[in-house]
């Protein structure tokens, strides 16, 4: 009897998240798949043909795809390692017995609270008009200048709002790793006097590698998604040269209204980031110790 | 009686779809305190010669940066500027037509060749586009820039400004062109699905809005709508009251892109002219041979 209610209070308390994943995600994703293989123009769905896989020839076909497919593994795989790099760095920073140690964490994790369209238009501000100013006034105007307007430097500019954005966020997984370490092993390494870079690598860094699991998980799939900020900084300028995946695929459905293709595109994108993101967990949790 | 120019935007073979509820325009929006100390009568701009000439002349005054400034957002970086190229061109119908189907290129089209060149003219004087629309419209209030091209929405922007001089609007001069690009967004429109008595009502309010001397007042001085009718009463804010003089003295070219422009080339056409300004194209025939190809290529899809 018990377990019985047990497990209608189970189900009742699951119904209302149910019930949103369902019509937010699993509904429109299926209807997603199916229109990628239709010639659907975004209005009625009723009068479209079937039209195999002519769409995702036509996606493969497509040169912008292609070349903002190659930017955005480029900048995921530059996004990791910087994210990943500079949040396990403040992570072992903020667990010294150190005063300033919560302020600090609430300094570094402040970025996440700002919304990444936000962030971006801040940052617009810093690089456009702040830059210039600093340039004329060191006389550096070789590093100082707008940086948006420069094909290259605007990607490095949307690594860098993104890196000061998701490091702290990648930091309270890695603090609470850091913190879940047996003080006991710690201090089994001191007396048999391991050094601090000795103990880093071999006592903290294997036992804190579920964090990186995570961490490594949710900085590669955030990066692939990257879209707020790219639009809000860069807007895929300057001509198209930061132009990442997602910005591409709604391009496609919104300016270009090809609302099929673009369908396709996000299936593709979809298989690629579930395939990246599966190796990536399959192959860090190999490596993670059972205590 | 509705003003040509506009009747494009809300007919369909003839029968008209909806009554036009104002119409914008553009073109280069001037400072007259800068041109009047350069000693440029605005009047006499009726050729790329005549603009570059008061380039030269308006760059050497004090405080200006640049003659002329385009912003960087799509349609103020392509479309508009390029909107020019075809609305001067009086077989813009038939020519877009072929060119969608692949049949002529951008170079068999002379008012579009004689745009890049006019463009390739006064490229040196211009901001490369490379200001975000209120950085161009401030440049533009705080004298940095002697024109801006931009229309009458920017109204607002400079009440809010207050700049300290008058300005008015001049159209941009490619092949020597004197009419304003006036067209319109949005429009009137009846449901057809609304009960009769409804309908009856939405006509009758139609008829007091913009034949009645009060419902004329109320259109101009309230809602400030430059009005779509020959002979209907303006708003009294200096640029709409200009851009309702050229739409008077049916002094107007369409807003081509309304209808004709394909889905995508704002976005596609602003890259191609950004690499433009950058140096990247070397020279017309790239720049008209790489715009037919993305313009093909939007237009087929």
């Amino acid at each position: 009897m018990k377990k019985n209610s047990n497990t209608l209070t189970f189900w009742l308390f699951l119904i209302p998240s149910l019930f949103v994943f369902v019509n937010v995600v699993i509904i429109p994703f299926i209807l997603g798949i199916i229109y990628s293989f239709t010639d659907w123009d975004g209005f009625s769905f009723f009068g479209s043909k079937f039209v195999a896989f002519s769409n995702y020839l036509k996606v493969f076909k497509d040169q912008n795809f292609l070349s903002a497919f190659l930017l955005t593994f480029k900048y995921a795989i530059i996004m990791v390692i910087i994210s990943n790099i500079i949040g396990f760095s403040l992570a072992l920073l903020v667990t010294r017995k150190m005063r300033t140690r919560n302020i600090l964490r609430s300094i570094f994790f402040m970025p996440n609270l700002i919304g990444g369209l936000i962030l971006g238009f801040i940052w617009q501000f810093i690089f456009t008009k702040l830059f210039v100013q600093l340039g004329t006034v060191l006389h550096a105007s070789n590093i100082f200048f707008n940086w948006i307007n420069d094909p290259n430097m605007a990607f490095w500019s949307i690594v860098i709002v993104s890196a000061w954005q998701m490091s702290g966020y990648v930091m309270i997984i890695y603090i609470a790793g850091l913190e879940s370490i047996n003080p006991d092993i710690i201090e089994a390494s001191l007396i048999d006097g391991a050094g601090p870079v000795r103990r880093l690598f071999n006592i903290i860094l294997p036992l804190t590698v579920p964090s990186f699991t995570i961490s490594l998980f949710i900085t590669l799939s955030n990066s692939f998604k990257q879209y707020d900020t790219n639009l809000s900084l860069t807007n895929g300028g300057p001509y198209g040269t930061t132009e990442l995946l997602t910005m591409n695929i709604v391009q496609t459905a919104y300016k270009h209204n090809q609302y099929a293709i673009a369908q396709s595109k996000a299936v593709v994108f979809f298989v690629v980031i579930m395939i990246i993101t599966l190796v990536q967990v399959y192959l860090t949790k190999k490596r993670e110790v059972e205590m | 009686m509705l003003a040509d120019g506009v009747k494009d935007d809300v007919t369909v073979d003839g029968k008209l779809y909806g009554l036009p509820s104002a119409v914008e325009g553009y073109g280069l929006i001037y400072n007259k305190n800068l041109f009047k100390e350069a000693n440029i009568d605005p009047a006499s701009i009726t050729s790329i010669d005549a603009l570059v000439n008061a380039c030269e002349k308006l760059s050497k005054l004090n405080g200006v940066v640049k003659p002329i400034a385009f912003a960087k957002e799509t349609y103020f970086s392509f479309i508009h500027p390029f909107n020019w190229a075809f609305a001067v061109d009086p077989n813009y119908k038939t020519d877009i037509e072929k060119l969608d189907k692949g049949q002529i290129t951008m170079k068999d089209i002379p008012s579009v060749v004689q745009w890049i060149k006019d463009m390739d003219r006064i490229k040196p004087y211009t901001n490369n586009a490379l200001d975000s629309y209120d950085d161009q419209v401030a440049g533009f209030a705080s004298g940095k820039y002697a024109m801006i091209h931009q229309g009458d929405w920017v109204q607002s922007v400079l009440d809010q400004d207050k700049p300290n001089f008058d300005y008015g609007i001049i159209p941009f001069p490619t092949g020597g062109n004197t009419k304003l690009a006036v067209g319109t967004a949005t429009a009137w429109r009846v449901n057809k699905y609304a009960t009769e008595e409804q309908q009856k009502a939405a006509i009758e309010f139609l008829d007091w809005l913009i034949t009645s001397d009060k419902g004329q007042e109320y259109s101009a001085d309230t809602l400030k709508f430059i009005p779509a009718y020959k002979g209907v009463k303006a708003p009294k804010a200096p640029l709409a009251a200009e851009v309702a003089q050229y739409v008077d003295k049916g002094e107007i070219i369409p807003w081509v892109y309304n209808n004709y422009f394909p889905n995508g080339i704002d976005v596609d056409g602003s890259n191609l002219i950004q690499k433009y300004y950058a140096g990247l194209i070397k020279n017309d025939d790239q720049f008209l041979s790489e715009l037919t190809n993305i313009w093909v290529q939007d237009a087929g899809k």
